[in-house]
């Protein structure tokens, strides 16, 4: 992070949206998908999807009409001073929550799961420290930096997906009992369109961080494919979990990591949970770090700091305290990140957007600071 | 509660060590916005050491969000499926 604006390729933003996007969700979802919608999981997924492509479209909408500016300076201009930066502190507090409650799955995981006896929270700081430390490296770092970690990250789950195909059943996708299509199915996309979907609003923060080009509409479709591409996988692993499993994907917590550990090609591929396990870790080792990139920009277009990284460690430092003490439970957690936090996307994310695409409509594009 | 007094040392050191040099060169409005930012910071330490119950910042939103949140999930949920 430098003195002046660090910019980066749209090809990068792309990588930023697939690795927040795929982040935790591709290993955390399945599982409260299956719980709401049953063996409709990827239908919903599907819908879902498509609302994610919606807000993405509002964001570029919003980076085009602007001319690329900063959103933390044309909204002061739509709304003035108190009305942006009233909105602004509902999505920092929304993004310290996230940043929280991914730095907690992390530590969850690894304390529940892979190393039981070493407490969480030695996890939780390890983690944000990594996250922090890319943080004040930069975005242009950051980003160049993740385009290996997804390829890895991509590269792992495609394989524990390619190596599962024996253990699927096509069969598993119909209702054992059917009763109702429409609420199960409307559920899981209340909370897919939330999460992870619904989050690609907080783009909004960064997407003026691509240069404006003339000719710029290329530029601008490497998002939506970033997007698409995401989309895709998770919807596949969702698929591949219900196809696999059938109902019971709604009891297994990490449920592509069990469909890991169900592999078992001869005596040479065993154990390959684990490489969920990294795969899960670095998803939502980049998601913890782009959305804490952006906490630092809130707080810096606010606070007077001289130098830009000033912030980082703080902001750190107080969702490492939120990681261990928002969750009282492991019910607490499912209800906060499955059940409200969908809900939060969609009403905050969805307003957020809204209010200020028509009011660029209403008060004509380019107003800004 | 000592262990987790410990470690909340053990990370305070470590920010001081970390900007230290640059929180001394802070003068004025800057050195008061970093005061303002650690405040919060303090306070959610304070809830960690303690284990207080007390309500933290993304916690107040949540709860506003809670009633309406878990009635929709309420409502959804009756749907049953296979």
């Amino acid at each position: 992070m430098t003195g002046r604006t660090e910019q980066i390729t749209p090809g990068q933003m792309s990588v930023l949206i697939i690795a927040t996007t795929l982040g935790s969700s591709i290993v955390f979802i399945p599982h409260p998908l299956a719980h709401f919608a049953g063996q409709y999981a990827w239908i919903s997924a599907s819908l879902a999807a498509v609302f994610g492509a919606l807000m993405l479209a509002a964001v570029i909408y919003l980076n085009r009409a602007h001319r690329g500016r900063s959103i933390l300076e044309y909204s002061v201009a739509l709304f003035g001073k108190p009305v942006s930066g009233l909105m602004f502190l509902i999505v920092l507090l929304m993004l310290l929550f996230a940043v929280s409650a991914i730095v907690s799955g992390i530590g969850d995981f690894f304390s529940g799961v892979m190393m039981k006896e070493t407490p969480a929270y030695i996890f939780n700081a390890t983690s944000l420290f990594a996250a922090a430390a890319t943080v004040r490296a930069g975005i242009k770092v950051t980003a160049r930096m993740f385009v290996l970690l997804l390829t890895v990250m991509v590269a792992f789950i495609s394989a524990v997906l390619v190596l599962a195909i024996p253990l699927y059943h096509s069969g598993m996708l119909l209702p054992i009992w059917p009763r109702e299509m429409a609420r199960p199915v409307l559920h899981g996309i209340l909370l897919t369109a939330g999460f992870p979907f619904g989050e690609i609003f907080l783009y909004v923060l960064l997407i003026h961080l691509v240069p404006a080009a003339p000719g710029a509409a290329p530029w601008r479709a490497k998002l939506y494919k970033g997007y698409a591409l995401a989309a895709a996988l998770l919807i596949l692993a969702v698929l591949c979990s219900s196809m696999a499993f059938g109902p019971a994907s709604d009891v297994f917590i990490y449920s592509l990591f069990k469909l890991a550990s169900e592999i078992h090609i001869g005596d040479m591929m065993e154990r390959t949970e684990s490489i969920v396990g990294i795969a899960l870790i670095l998803g939502s080792y980049m998601k913890a770090t782009v959305y804490l990139y952006m906490l630092n920009l809130i707080v810096k277009g606010w606070l007077p700091f001289k130098d830009e990284r000033t912030a980082v460690y703080p902001l750190a430092l107080m969702c490492f305290f939120l990681s261990l003490t928002l969750f009282d439970s492991p019910a607490d957690f499912f209800s906060q990140v499955y059940v409200i936090w969908p809900f939060a996307v969609l009403l905050v994310g969805g307003a957020f957007l809204t209010l200020h695409a028509g009011m660029t409509a209403i008060r004509g594009a380019g107003k800004g600071a | 509660m000592t262990v987790r007094l410990g470690f909340s040392v053990v990370l305070f050191a470590a920010l001081a060590v970390a900007q230290g040099a640059s929180i001394k060169k802070m003068r004025g409005r800057e050195l008061w916005a970093f005061a303002l930012l650690m405040l919060p910071v303090l306070y959610q330490d304070a809830i960690y050491v303690k284990q207080a119950d007390w309500p933290s910042l993304p916690e107040l939103m949540g709860l506003l969000l809670k009633t309406p949140a878990t009635a929709l999930d309420r409502l959804l949920s009756s749907g049953g499926h296979g």
